[in-house]
């Protein structure tokens, strides 16, 4: 009876202790956290690039399914969470997340499905990350980046190969297969990049790091003081004045940054200005971040190399 | 016939003791659980983890073309984890460069001219890149003895990989100026040799 009474107690601190865990606690770099399971596969992912890496990595394996979270049109930053998706959470096995600030609404949501058997598979938790361009905060834009997604692809299909070990080598083949396709691309922009006029660019919005250092292409600055925020009129007339004393010939801007700051940028400073796609809103697509980022790279190439006189 | 039987409750010392140990067990047991809880061996490296020894260089304050190259080590390294786990060899510096895998196949923006070569000796694996000016950088990879088990609730992070058969296996990227000789496991503080560490959020 005495023993009984022990173990009855064991059980309650075990379920207590188990209940404050927490949903989803397969990080990224985690190793025991995910169990092996069988049946269908269904993944979400918060962000654009992550559909297109994430689908490509279970392209061909049977039951596997990508569901975004957020609908197409809408930003990640402008995202305000809905019944609905919260809804489409409840019913994943895994979950592809930034986790470094570019999707902060999504623990809470996690939580509000009730999923507790739901593998958060963090993206950056094996990437090295840079500093945001004001302030010490981490540049969460690692996704606008040819060599990270190929890590970060590798990384998804680590993680989805320990819930389905059986199809393991397969999301590795995958996804070097599809590494090797983005690889290709950034390649042939490096060979062109190489023999770039402008080394040195102004951007108005924080994202292009990773990008440009894999070009070898310098950030003078940035004109946005922090994601998503407009500058005043005295932080625009400082790049202003920046653009103008270091000769800085060359603008990129996302698609819907105010068009009367960048008229007033481009109209004192004779800066010519490139669109550079953010990768965050459309139709999503196993082709998306590769169409995109083959755009972003021809862009780069005709601002940097083959548009300068 | 019946044999008669004595039945006695516990005497008080008894039934403390049985109360102690009941409560002991509960403490204990909240404690690992909650332990394992708060500090789960999987997680991802806390903050704290971005400080840097002596002997290390954070990512972070490493300048732009450095930054560049460890980028591309870890994406070399990735890759060639996968054909150890396909093949059970590490992968020559030519074959990864014919696929075009960095840092190994020619690169275009490189400005320091690495040349990579692949050492190896028992269990110490070096990719080790030579430039025409600028830092030596060395990736190192220990295996496991032949024969060790693999441990499936080992810790993975920036130093510590498993490869997608279970082993477990170390693994650094270096940046020094001294002439490596032969295959190095840690190289010399001494020498000037820093691990790059990656870091977390600042």
């Amino acid at each position: 009876m005495k023993r009984r009474s022990f173990l009855c107690i064991l059980a309650l601190v075990i379920a207590a202790c188990g209940h404050g865990s927490g949903t989803g606690s397969g990080s990224g770099s985690g190793s025991g956290s995910t169990t092996p399971t069988a049946g269908p596969l269904r993944i979400g992912v918060t962000l654009h690039p992550y559909y297109s890496w994430t689908a490509n990595v279970v392209a061909g394996i049977a039951g596997a399914e990508v569901v975004p979270v957020l609908p197409g049109e809408i930003d990640a930053g402008n995202y305000q969470p809905s019944p609905d998706d919260i809804a489409k959470l409840a019913k994943l096995d895994a979950i592809v997340i930034n986790g470094i600030g570019h999707d902060d609404f999504i623990r809470p949501m996690i939580k509000a499905s009730g999923n507790d058997h739901l593998v958060v598979i963090e993206v950056n938790a094996e990437t090295p990350l840079v500093k945001g361009a004001h302030g010490d905060a981490v540049n969460s834009h690692t996704f606008l980046s040819f060599e990270n997604a190929i890590a970060q692809s590798k990384l998804i299909a680590k993680k989805l190969g320990q819930l389905r070990p059986g199809d393991a080598a397969a999301f590795s083949t995958n996804a070097r297969a599809y590494g090797d396709k983005l690889r290709a691309i950034e390649t042939a922009a490096a060979t062109q990049l190489a023999h770039a006029k402008i080394k040195r660019v102004v951007t108005v919005h924080d994202g292009y790091t990773y990008l440009l250092q894999e070009f070898g292409i310098e950030l003078a600055g940035v004109v946005q003081p922090a994601h998503g925020l407009t500058p005043s009129a005295k932080e625009l007339a400082d790049m202003i004045e920046l653009v103008k004393a270091q000769h800085i010939t060359v603008v990129l801007s996302e698609e819907d940054f105010p068009a009367k700051l960048l008229a007033t940028l481009t109209d004192a400073t004779g800066a010519k200005v490139y669109i550079i796609s953010h990768v965050a809103v459309g139709t999503y697509s196993p082709s998306e971040f590769e169409t995109a980022m083959a755009a972003n790279a021809a862009t780069l190439v005709k601002a940097l190399v083959t548009d300068p006189p | 016939m019946t044999r008669p039987v004595l039945v006695e409750s516990p005497s008080a010392m008894r039934e403390t003791g049985f109360v102690v140990r009941i409560a002991f067990h509960v403490v204990m047991w909240s404690a690992i659980l909650m332990t394992a809880t708060w500090f789960p061996r999987g997680g991802a490296a806390p903050a704290a983890a971005s400080a840097t020894a002596i002997g290390e260089i954070a990512f972070r304050e490493l300048p732009g073309d450095l930054q560049r190259i460890y980028r591309r080590c870890l994406d070399g390294l990735a890759d060639a984890e996968e054909v150890r786990a396909d093949t059970a060899a590490w992968p020559t510096v030519e074959a990864e460069a014919t696929r075009g895998v960095p840092p190994f196949a020619r690169d275009p923006i490189d400005k320091a001219g690495y040349r990579w070569e692949l050492r190896r000796e028992g269990t110490a694996v070096n990719y080790v890149g030579t430039p025409a000016t600028g830092p030596i950088v060395v990736i190192t990879i220990l295996e496991p003895d032949p024969g060790t088990p693999n441990d499936p609730t080992a810790y993975t992070d920036d130093q510590h990989h498993r490869l997608r058969g279970g082993e477990m296996i170390h693994v650094a990227v270096w940046i020094g100026t001294k002439p490596v000789q032969g295959v190095m496991v840690t190289p010399a503080i001494e020498d000037g040799w820093k691990r790059i560490v990656m870091g977390a959020a600042p």
